[in-house]
């Protein structure tokens, strides 16, 4: 499959979008390839949906440019959509029909999908035993489930998911996360799953875009994320029973020595030689004549950490945009 | 088109699952049901009646002497005319024999009447009692004599005129039963006549009295009572007193004349025929005409007929009702996908939006339809079946301008149930753009269902205030079996303007729609 997988799936170039006065959307730009699980990672409110519902068409384009499989959306939208499955927020299916009506009906606006088809996918998303139920019947996860069903139906070269985790129970989210690998990374399906959670991210995607505030960030590989989050220095808290005493210490070996609120000595070391380092402080403070009740090393920053970082924005105090 | 057919498919499929939309499907059914069988209902408790007021009417000649005031000085003379009838085996009066024998009494007694008239004025003057100022005679006595005198005159004039060829002949013709001959002894005297006759006017009625009398004789018609609200009653319980030819002929002749009248007489007379009436006249005899020609018996036209036509022509009515409901199919159709949320579900697919749009309307109006169809084809059977199918093949026939029209009595049905429909057509139109429009189902079947139901209203109240732009209201313009029938609540509204009125609704309509649906930001 690596043939398909530099094939670009989804392009957008340069898109704006203002609803009423709102400049939601800025210039957003990426590409999506075949063979990847793009996610889309953004607060609430940082444009995800938007960009989504105009990819599928639900929304006009105001400037920019959105390709799918190398057809052009506002030119060729039934050729664009033609490749595209996809949920936009909660999967809304007809409550007065069964889930198989509903992947029918759905069938029915695609082109070659067989009874067999659907249930294999129904078997796929595991609601066999429920499929011939109302939806008014379903909880949230089998929407999700169904909806997940109704998005792969026809085999679409790209499919676009947005926060599919939503209602799922841990397994539910496991499977999903299975189902999706398997598409892109076996059948070389591009997905693009959008959500808020980073740490969902991190165990599904092979890049993450993020989007803050309507704007693009970058777009990051997992292990360019992962690197960035491990940073240069390490810090460590050392407890002692004379704080001041010991940072005076300390200060013989590095500047950047503090003493917190708790009375606890917080030291920054470069990465390089900071087990040395520690070793050296610590034979310092004792022979100082301070108590060394206990030398820790603070926890290295998530990548959750590093996402709220990226996208807080400390103009707006927090606020939704 | 195979496309476009799959998403009408999973609108029909959307609809039928819907428990309110087979609700109403039922509803449907038994109001076409239903409709008739009232009506049956109805006609079965007039029936009941109606046979029991059979005996009362069924009189025989013998019963209606009974009943007559004996003291009448005509008594004596009609009574034995009539026990002669009796004796040459008549019995009811219903009989041919004694409407004519009747017609001929009287018009002998009244000519007698004239004929001793001055003699009889002039007699009570010389008596003594005679009180010229009152016109009176104060004495008892002396009216007992005059009472006397005009009853022996009397007598004898009405003898003499009896006698004479005007009366004989026909009664001979009477006392024979030979109808033929009866009409024949007309013939000849029309035709004498009409060869005396000075004026046009006289000369057209004796060549109207001809062709009656030959037209009866020739087709072996059967002479009716002359009294004609009695045909109902005597087609009913009495057909053998009873030929619908001769009815026919029988309004011919009238409305003939009342042409002939008109055609001829003064106009500035004070009985002279007015226009209206001449006009109504000259329609009402181009249909019997016709009727006539063809020896029809049933006029799908005729309201007072008690046949499957009448019960039949009221579910027309139910269109309307129908209307309510696809009214409610169309708003529901839109809006429900937004309120739901479906709407997302719906456009992610490879399909223009306009498409799926036009699919809708298609569903709506097809159901539409559809509910027409089953109401008129069980309204039918029921009425058939309810009331006998022997007048299925009768024709409606009308008349406008002189000119006749006659169209098969079920084709004339869905003609109506067609005409209609068109405020059905326009009314689902509106809510399916007031539902894309608000994206509320209760909106558009409030908006719409008030426009349905008061529109005619405000429309009315509008021309009564003499606001005459109202007429191009979309409500002043919907009833166009109205407007082609010249009933509308406007005068001299057109056909042609009503459909142009509603055209420009349509499709302003339908720019809403379709605007509002393939822009909308979802």
């Amino acid at each position: 499959m690596e043939n398909v997988k530099n094939e670009v799936a989804v392009s957008i170039k340069g898109l704006n979008k203002t609803i009423g006065k709102r400049h939601i959307l800025h210039d957003i730009s990426f590409d999506a390839y075949s063979g990847e699980v793009f996610g889309f990672l953004g607060p609430n409110g940082a444009g995800k949906t938007t960009t989504i519902k105009m990819i599928v068409g639900l929304l006009s384009i105001d400037s920019g440019e959105i390709s799918v499989c190398g057809a052009e959306i506002k030119k060729d939208f039934e050729g664009a959509l033609k490749n595209i499955g996809g949920i936009v927020e909660n999967p809304e299916m007809y409550k007065h029909l069964t889930g198989y009506q509903n992947l029918e009906h759905y069938a029915r606006m695609r082109e070659g999908v067989t009874k067999e088809r659907i249930d294999e996918v129904v078997a796929l998303v595991g609601l066999s035993n429920r499929i011939n139920e109302k939806i008014s019947k379903y909880s949230l996860g089998m929407r999700q489930r169904l909806g997940v069903a109704q998005s792969i139906l026809h085999r679409p070269k790209t499919l676009i998911l947005d926060e599919p985790t939503n209602g799922l129970d841990p397994a539910g989210i496991k499977e999903l996360r299975d189902i999706l690998k398997k598409l892109a990374h076996e059948e070389g399906v591009c997905v693009i799953v959008s959500s808020h959670l980073m740490s969902e991210m991190e165990l599904m995607c092979d890049r993450v875009g993020v989007i803050a505030n309507g704007s693009m960030l970058g777009v990051y590989s997992i292990d360019e994320l992962l690197a960035a989050s491990a940073g240069a220095t390490s810090d460590y808290i050392i407890d002692t029973d004379d704080g001041e005493k010991a940072v005076e210490i300390i200060k013989g070996v590095t500047e950047k020595v503090s003493l917190t609120e708790d009375g606890l000595v917080e030291v920054i070391l470069e990465n390089e030689a900071h087990r040395e380092d520690i070793a050296k402080i610590n034979k310092l403070l004792i022979e100082g004549g301070a108590a060394v009740y206990t030398v820790s090393l603070k926890p290295k920053k998530k990548l959750e950490d590093v996402f709220i970082e990226m996208t807080s924005d400390t103009k707006e105090g927090g606020q939704i945009a | 088109m195979r496309r476009f057919f799959r998403l009408v498919k999973n609108e029909y499929i959307k609809n039928l699952k819907l428990v309110s939309t087979w609700v109403m499907l039922i509803l449907t059914a038994i109001a076409a049901i239903g409709l008739p069988a009232l009506a049956r209902i109805a006609y079965y408790v007039d029936v009941e009646i109606s046979q029991g007021d059979a005996s009362d009417y069924d009189f025989t000649i013998k019963q209606e002497l009974e009943s007559m005031y004996s003291e009448d000085p005509s008594y004596i003379y009609y009574s034995d005319i009539m026990n002669g009838l009796i004796n040459s085996g008549a019995e009811s009066t219903y009989d041919w024999r004694f409407s004519v024998t009747e017609d001929l009494f009287y018009s002998a007694w009244d000519k007698a009447d004239e004929q001793v008239y001055e003699e009889y004025t002039e007699y009570i003057t010389t008596l003594p009692s005679w009180d010229e100022e009152n016109h009176m005679l104060t004495d008892p006595e002396d009216a007992q004599k005059a009472s006397e005198f005009l009853k022996g005159k009397m007598g004898e004039a009405f003898k003499a005129v009896w006698k004479t060829d005007e009366y004989a002949k026909p009664m001979a013709a009477v006392m024979s039963n030979d109808m033929k001959a009866y009409y024949q002894l007309n013939i000849d005297e029309a035709n004498s006549r009409l060869s005396s006759a000075v004026t046009e006017y006289d000369k057209q009625i004796a060549d109207l009295d001809i062709w009656y009398y030959t037209y009866l004789r020739d087709n072996d018609v059967y002479k009716c009572t002359s009294e004609d609200y009695m045909y109902d009653f005597l087609e009913k319980y009495l057909p053998q007193y009873y030929d619908a030819d001769y009815q026919n002929a029988t309004e011919l002749y009238n409305t003939r004349k009342t042409i002939i009248s008109y055609e001829n007489a003064d106009k500035s007379s004070a009985d002279h025929v007015s226009v209206g009436e001449y006009k109504s006249a000259v329609n009402k005899y181009a249909v019997y005409n016709y009727m006539t020609e063809n020896h029809i018996e049933t006029n799908v036209a005729d309201e007072d007929r008690d046949t499957l036509w009448s019960p039949f022509k009221m579910t027309v009515a139910l269109v309307t009702f129908i209307g309510i409901l696809v009214v409610v199919i169309a708003a529901h159709s839109v809006a429900s996908e937004f309120s739901n949320g479906t709407i997302k579900f719906l456009l992610i697919n490879p399909v223009k939006r306009w498409k799926i749009l036009v699919s809708k309307y298609f569903t709506v109006l097809s159901m539409g339809y559809i509910l027409i169809a089953i109401t008129f084809v069980l309204s039918l059977i029921t009425s058939m079946i309810l009331f006998g199918a022997d007048d299925i093949g009768a024709m409606y026939i009308t008349a406008s301008g002189g000119e006749v029209s006659a169209v098969s009595g079920i084709l004339y049905m869905a003609k109506s149930y067609l005409l209609a429909s068109t405020s059905v057509v326009v009314m689902a139109t509106m809510a399916f753009a007031i539902s894309v429009l608000m994206k509320s189902s209760a909106f558009a079947i409030g908006i719409s269902m008030f426009c349905m139901l008061s529109g005619s209203g405000i429309v009315i109240m509008l021309q009564e205030m003499g606001m005459n732009w109202a007429r191009y209201l979309i409500f002043a313009n919907l009833d166009l079996s109205a407007i082609a029938n010249g009933t509308s609540t406007f005068m001299y509204q057109t056909v042609g303007t009503a459909l142009a009125v509603i055209a420009v609704h349509m499709v302003v309509f339908w720019l809403i729609a379709w605007d509002g649906f393939t822009r909308r930001e979802i």
